[in-house]
């Protein structure tokens, strides 16, 4: 908590491990809103996490304790204070797929497809048209009804979750997605506090359309950001593929039908045609084109390159034209068709393939970074609908653009065959950026305060080498539990004494998959409710259950429990999690097996009865073959000073407690966290879990084999089984008295070191200045790292029931 | 004359029935609403089967020697499965009975079939039309009506045989009324309220019938009914082609024969491998037909259309975002396997099916449970378990009850366990100081041995005790339990939560403590009739004095307790 305030204090950025189910993200919450309602300057927050699950909940999470700070207010009879927490709004904000309510558009499956047909009813071309041909123009009427009110009015102060805003736009035919957005842009200072995901505010293609807004002074944090290089290194690369270039190339003609129409209607007419209006704008500089676009309804299509990169200067003359413009793309796509025909392995850095290209084409590197924007004027001068037709184009365009503006960091790697063995070609060409430094450098630059946060972020140091920034403080708190509700298990063999490990060489050993087996079948039999089983990669755990079907391994299974397992599709899967929740909590009880890394080990709890178990079996290594990972590993090496097998390990473990971390998720709950593999009982592997689990790791548990294991576990389920003594003061919860004691022990200590260090000693009397007068709340913790206010206290405990909070001993 | 031949006689003829009490011979009558069998020994009561309770019927192979053998299946509403076994002196008989019988047994069939589809009828899909064997079989999801107490009472008497004696000595022989017997056994009624009101699922296990080897070394597959069933539900195709292909062209046996050698039968085999070999199988012109494309796609071929959640919504973040990056890794793509994939959303769908046959399709998510109480103050009843070892499990709770109402700093666990840790914790003795005094570890040893050698005897000497007497003992100990039971639950204010079980005004209680007084009273005549039994049997009187000295010691409290309030 303090050191989270002495962070936005010094306006710097700071990383942060907190143990998962402690109620982080409420603390979090509670913190920094005292600290905006606190200060009139009143910096807004972004808050982005990484799964719309996880967003829904910090909303809830929000939405309880702003409940809370308003109850609070009002018994104190402070009716200003009451106002100021009534006015505070916070709002979440996600894709038109997830918030439509257009009858039609919402029930297309593709959010591609929903955006696309949303943009056609809602730009403000055919806004103006239907106004004068109202049937050949459909638009949307939950925008237009938005349109009829005044923009800042157009939902209640207070916070909303997502379905809240669904349900309002219901209610009164208002379009959600269009209300979150307007609010945002043109009330941000109304707004106070906005949460959405990490691609917001990292993907320069959605950051352009939706921060761009955001003051400077905002406080940005990303939770759950274990992840987070993955996200900025995605977020700047791009695939192509052979059925791509085929569709980019019939998109291309029929931009060219498109202008030859359109020239021809204006030698028809006589009159300037909107071509070359277009062209004039274009002469005149970029800048004043976009100036031209009147409202973010109608942004097309965003560049993928970052704002600071984007040239300031106009559209180079030999693309000007839409005819030449539409012969070079041409003449491009050709080109990328022709370099898929190569049969072999090809990587090269950005620089050795625009000088190709230039030899081949003579495509310069200046026009070809302006494609995007370019492509973009031109879309929307020839007023196109339907944009996921386009899309591989787009993609071609912000490959083009991408590939021309940076030349560090950035590989291409072409790939003929998608595997060793395959025969048939199918390739890939792929742009890759190696550095995640690269997307998330201008939210540091940007932002004065930046807050990473996660329960498995160890270790940090890692985080601001491949980030490259200086965090004001990092540090890892352990957690304090009133009782040991969680028993990590490090199981290394089997009953029969075969080693179990999920190295590539053993993993597909019978005697492995039987051991990894029987592992499922005994913990199926003594865990109640749910149990989980998280597996190294998909190949691995499709090969393995059809393996385990045929030994009639899940037979035993399918005794005690439920089976259900990830697919590859996003939406079958949310079903088959239903169906395991609904097992779970009928006490049927169900076995869901899934994927480290995969959908459902993101952003999904699996709190009390829904995960009673997890289970690791092996560990989840990325696959090294992979050219891309050695690419970003040799980067890594080079640019960085990080080793190979080290960032490997890191990443590994990162997920694999990222897995087993699920299960716990407040105070009252409990779980086995089980790790099969032998290659965990080494220190090494160990030491890169988080704090919080490898402090609980005995070394009596750290090389079991699956009977010893089961004879552990079943002890601590008969222990912890029990009724807990759920609001005992004093060891995690604590009281108001709890926090003064602990706060005149580290004054006392605080002013022997004054004594000592004389030099230390203006700086905490400033510290202390600051924090007298803060409103409820967060006055009360500023030495050492101990106390959390016994309000904030109440109000996790009302919010999550996750009271048992972080306190650095 | 019989009786029943004062009714119409469909068909008569002498035989011998066995069932589970033994054999007899005598006369089989089939009457249109009833069996009846007349032994030829007189005095025998007859035994009759109402024909609406017959659901199936056995024949032994004709042409076989020896007398004809029909076995009858019956049962009553909610009851398990009877038989008995029929045997005719003459074959013609045989025939006789087997026709009328199996077409009472299938009309019965069908009504059963009927009214269960009628209640699973919300259950969509499986109410089409059925094929014979199978109707049977079908796992009732109907909603009964809840049991009476009186049911309740009855099966729990069933099931715990010295409560039922317990029962038979005091209830049937007037000495108590049933409901004293149950007061403050409300427990066990309600436990089991609790487990029949339990709907029992399917079982879990996915069918897949597998080939053994018999004894001469041949594959064979054995296909039960249950098992048909089963393979109906999970591949609705496949009763589309009983439907449409039995008995014409095929029969019953006939069909599952090909089937099972069929391309349909290894695609629908929970296995990877079927896939894989399926190039193996011969074609069939029959199943071949019913051959759909294997559901190996990344998006599934069913419609998807349960309501999610937000909090579980996987579909909503994959279209949070725009798509970027590079594509994941060949091991991180899903879906690569795909002879896997049939065989995982098999798994799903089944489990989902499992799932339905329990708790109807899909409740609104939102009434569900939630245990970590998002709504603070909400609390929900909870699912209420079936305990086995009721008793303990209820002695426990109770304690816990008790500590919590103690004030906090005595009794609460948790406070005391960290003062006694850190107490442990600097408890240090260096063992090799002590030493102690020979004469007082002498005597504490010959104490320890002479307790056990005394303890010893005691339970030598209980062996004497001849076994009729012991009986006895046992009842007599038991009954006055009971009475001493009733006596003070008499007394006591009853515990609030029973309140409506337990409606007796004070005036009954007041009647009921004296009833109690009044049995209590006689204990001691009781014991000492015993005693006068037990020396004349040759035993030491003053061992039953001695066993029943606790018992009566609590009797005479009881009855102190008694005169106290009364005076």
């Amino acid at each position: 908590m303090c050191d989270l305030k002495r962070t936005l204090d010094a306006s710097g950025h700071c990383v942060l491990e907190m143990p998962s189910g402690t109620g982080k993200t409420v603390s979090l919450l509670a913190l920094i809103i005292s600290y905006q309602q606190f200060h009139p300057t009143k910096r807004k927050l972004i808050y982005c996490s990484r799964t719309v699950p996880e967003i829904e909940k910090a909303l809830s999470e929000l939405k309880r304790l702003m409940a809370y700070r308003i109850k609070v207010a009002q018994e104190d009879g402070d009716r200003e204070q009451t106002l100021k927490e009534q006015a505070y709004s916070g709002l979440g904000l996600t894709s038109r797929k997830n918030l439509c309510l257009h009858p039609e558009v919402s029930k297309e499956k593709k959010g591609r497809v929903v955006d696309a047909r949303c943009r056609d009813m809602t730009n403000s071309g055919v806004i103006e048209r239907a106004k004068v041909d109202p049937d050949h123009n459909p638009t949307c009427s939950f925008h237009d009804e938005l349109g009829l009110l005044e923009p800042g009015n157009l939902i209640p102060q207070g916070i909303h979750t997502l379905a809240d805003v669904i349900d309002y736009g219901r209610k009164k035919g208002l379009c959600p997605y269009f209300t979150v957005r307007r609010m945002v842009r043109y009330i941000m200072p109304f707004v106070d506090i906005i949460i959405y995901s990490f691609h917001y505010l990292l993907d320069p293609k959605v950051a352009e359309q939706v921060s761009k807004e955001m003051s400077k002074d905002a406080i940005v944090v990303f939770d759950e950001a274990h992840n987070i290089d993955n996200v900025c290194i995605e977020s700047l690369s791009i695939d192509l593929t052979r059925p791509m270039l085929d569709s980019a190339a019939r998109s291309v003609t029929r931009l060219g039908d498109k202008i030859e129409e359109c020239v021809l209607l204006s030698i028809k007419q006589k009159d300037a045609s909107k071509l070359q209006d277009e062209y004039a704008k274009l002469v005149e500089g970029l800048q004043e084109a976009e100036d031209a676009v009147p409202i973010e309804d109608d942004v097309f299509m965003p560049n993928p390159v970052l704002p600071e990169d984007l040239l300031k200067e106009a559209i180079p003359g030999n693309i000007r034209k839409a005819e030449h413009f539409v012969a070079f793309l041409k003449r491009f796509v050709e080109y990328l068709k022709t370099r898929m025909r190569v049969l072999h392995v090809v990587a090269e850095t950005p620089l050795s393939f625009l000088q190709h290209l230039k030899d081949i084409t003579y495509i310069e590197r200046r026009p070809l970074r302006f494609c995007t924007e370019r492509l973009q004027s031109l879309v929307r001068t020839l007023e196109l609908n339907r944009l996921d037709e386009i899309a591989a184009l787009q993609k071609v365009a912000s490959f083009a653009t991408l590939v021309a503006t940076y030349e560090k960091g950035f590989l291409l790697i072409l790939e003929p065959f998608e595997t060793e063995g395959a025969t048939i070609p199918n390739p890939i060409f792929h742009l890759t950026c190696l550095d995640p430094s690269i997307a998330i450098r201008p939210v540091f630059e940007r932002f004065s305060s930046v807050v990473i946060t996660s329960g498995t972020i160890s270790p940090l140091d890692m985080y601001p080498k491949m980030l490259q920034f200086t965090p004001v403080v990092q540090e890892s708190y352990p957690m304090t539990l009133t009782r040991n509700c969680f028993l990590p298990l490090v199981i290394t063999r089997g009953s029969d004494q075969v080693a179990i490990s999920s190295r590539f060489e053993v993993r597909n050993d019978p005697a492995v998959v039987r051991n990894f087996g029987s592992i499922l079948i005994e913990y199926s039999k003594i865990v109640p409710d749910g149990l989980v089983g998280f597996f190294p990669s998909y190949l691995y755990m499709e090969s393995i259950v059809a393996a385990w079907n045929d030994m009639g391994i899940l037979n035993e299974v399918w005794k005690n429990k439920l089976i259900f397992v990830e697919t590859p599709d996003a939406n079958e899967t949310s079903i088959a999690l239903e169906n395991y929740r609904r097992a779970c909590d009928n006490g049927r009880g169900a076995v869901l097996l899934a994927v480290a890394r995969g959908k459902v080990s993101e952003g999904i709890d699996f709190d009390h009865n829904y995960g009673r178990a997890v289970i690791m079996f092996g560990i989840p290594y990325q696959y090294t073959e992979s050219r891309i990972l050695k690419a970003r590993l040799e980067y890594l090496r080079d640019a960085y000073r990080i080793r190979e097998a080290e960032f490997l390990g890191f990443d590994a473990m990162r997920n694999a407690a990222q897995c087993v971390g699920r299960a716990l998720r407040g105070k009252t709950d409990w779980g086995l966290m089980v790790f099969a593999d032998k290659r965990f009982a080494r220190a090494d592997k160990r030491s890169k879990l988080p704090r919080w689990i490898n402090q609980y790791i005995t070394d009596a548990a750290s090389n079991l084999s699956t009977d010893m294991a089961l004879v552990m576990s079943k002890l601590f389920m008969r222990t912890i089984s029990q009724n807990p003594n759920e609001n005992q003061t004093g060891i995690s919860l604590w009281t108001l008295e709890n926090v003064q004691a602990h706060q005149a022990k580290m004054k006392a200590v605080a002013a022997e070191a004054t004594v000592q260090r004389p030099a230390a000693a203006p700086q905490q009397g400033d510290e202390m200045d600051t924090d007298v007068d803060m409103d409820m709340g967060t006055d009360d913790d500023d030495y050492g790292d101990g106390g959390i206010p016994d309000e904030v206290m109440a109000a996790a405990d009302l919010a999550a029931g996750p009271g048992t909070l972080v306190h650095a001993q | 004359m019989n009786a029943a031949s004062k009714n119409v006689v469909i068909c008569q003829g002498p035989g011998s029935l066995k069932n589970d009490a033994g054999t007899q011979t005598g006369t089989i009558t089939l009457t249109p609403k009833k069996l009846i069998f007349a032994p030829s020994k007189q005095g025998d009561p007859n035994i009759t089967i109402s024909c609406s309770r017959i659901c199936g019927l056995f024949a032994s192979k004709a042409g076989q020697s020896g007398p004809g053998k029909l076995r009858v299946h019956h049962q009553k509403e909610g009851q398990p499965e009877e038989k008995v076994l029929l045997s005719f002196n003459n074959p013609q008989d045989v025939e006789n009975f087997k026709t009328r019988l199996s077409e009472i047994a299938a009309q019965n069939k069908e009504k059963k079939a009927a009214q269960e589809a009628a209640a699973a009828a919300p259950a969509a899909s499986t109410s089409e039309p059925q094929g014979p064997g199978a109707s049977s079989l079908r796992i009732a999801t109907a909603q009964r009506p809840p049991p009476t107490r009186n049911e309740l009472r009855k099966s729990i008497l069933m099931r715990d045989a010295e409560l039922a004696r317990l029962h038979a000595d005091l209830v049937m022989n007037g000495h108590i009324t049933e409901a004293e017997f149950w007061e403050g056994r409300e427990h066990l009624v309600l436990a089991e309220a609790a487990s029949e009101s339990q709907r029992r699922g399917k079982p879990s296990v996915i069918v897949d019938p597998r080939p053994v080897r018999d004894e001469s070394g041949n594959a064979v597959m054995k296909l039960t009914p249950a098992m048909i069933e089963e393979l109906f539900d999970e591949f609705p195709v496949l009763r589309k082609a009983y439907d449409e292909n039995v008995p014409k062209p095929l029969s019953d046996a006939e069909f599952w024969k090909r089937y099972l050698q069929s391309k349909l039968a290894s695609r629908n085999r929970a296995s990877a491998r079927g896939a894989a070999s399926e190039h193996t199988v011969k074609d069939d012109p029959v199943f071949d037909k019913y051959l759909e494309k294997e559901d190996d796609d990344i998006e599934p071929r069913r419609q998807l259309d349960m309501h999610v959640p937000k909090t579980v919504d996987l579909y909503a973040t994959a279209e949070d975002h725009p798509e970027t990056g590079n594509t994941q890794d060949v091991t991180m793509q899903a879906g690569k396997q795909r002879q896997a994939l049939p065989l995982i959303r098999r798994f799903n769908e089944h489990s989902e099916r499992v799932l339905n046959a329990a708790l109807g399709d899909q409740e609104h998510p939102a009434k569900r449970r939630r245990i970590d109480s998002e709504v603070a103050g909400e609390s929900s009843d909870g699912i209420p378990l079936q305990v086995n070892d009721q008793l303990r499990f209820l002695d426990i709770r109770s304690s816990d009850d008790a500590m919590a109402t103690d004030g906090p700093e005595e009794a609460n666990p948790n406070a005391l366990l960290p003062d006694m840790v850190r107490s442990l914790d600097s408890w240090a003795t260096d063992m090799s100081k002590i030493s102690m005094e020979r004469k007082s570890v002498e005597e504490a040893v010959l104490k320890m041995t002479s307790n056990i050698k005394s303890r010893l005897d005691v339970r030598i000497r209980r062996d004497e005790l001849p076994h009729e007497l012991l009986a006895e003992m046992t009842s007599l100990q038991t009954a006055t339990s009971e009475f001493l039971r009733q006596f003070w639950s008499a007394i006591e204010p009853p515990p609030p939560e029973q309140g409506i079980l337990s409606a007796s005004s004070p005036e009954q209680r007041q009647a009921r403590a004296e009833k109690m007084v009044g049995y209590l009273g006689k204990t001691q005549e009781k014991v000492n009739v015993i005693v006068q039994k037990a020396r004349s049997a040759g035993v030491d009187g003053n061992k039953v004095i001695q066993a029943f000295h606790h018992t009566l010691s609590s009797v005479n409290t009881a009855l102190q307790a008694h005169k106290t309030r009364r005076s």
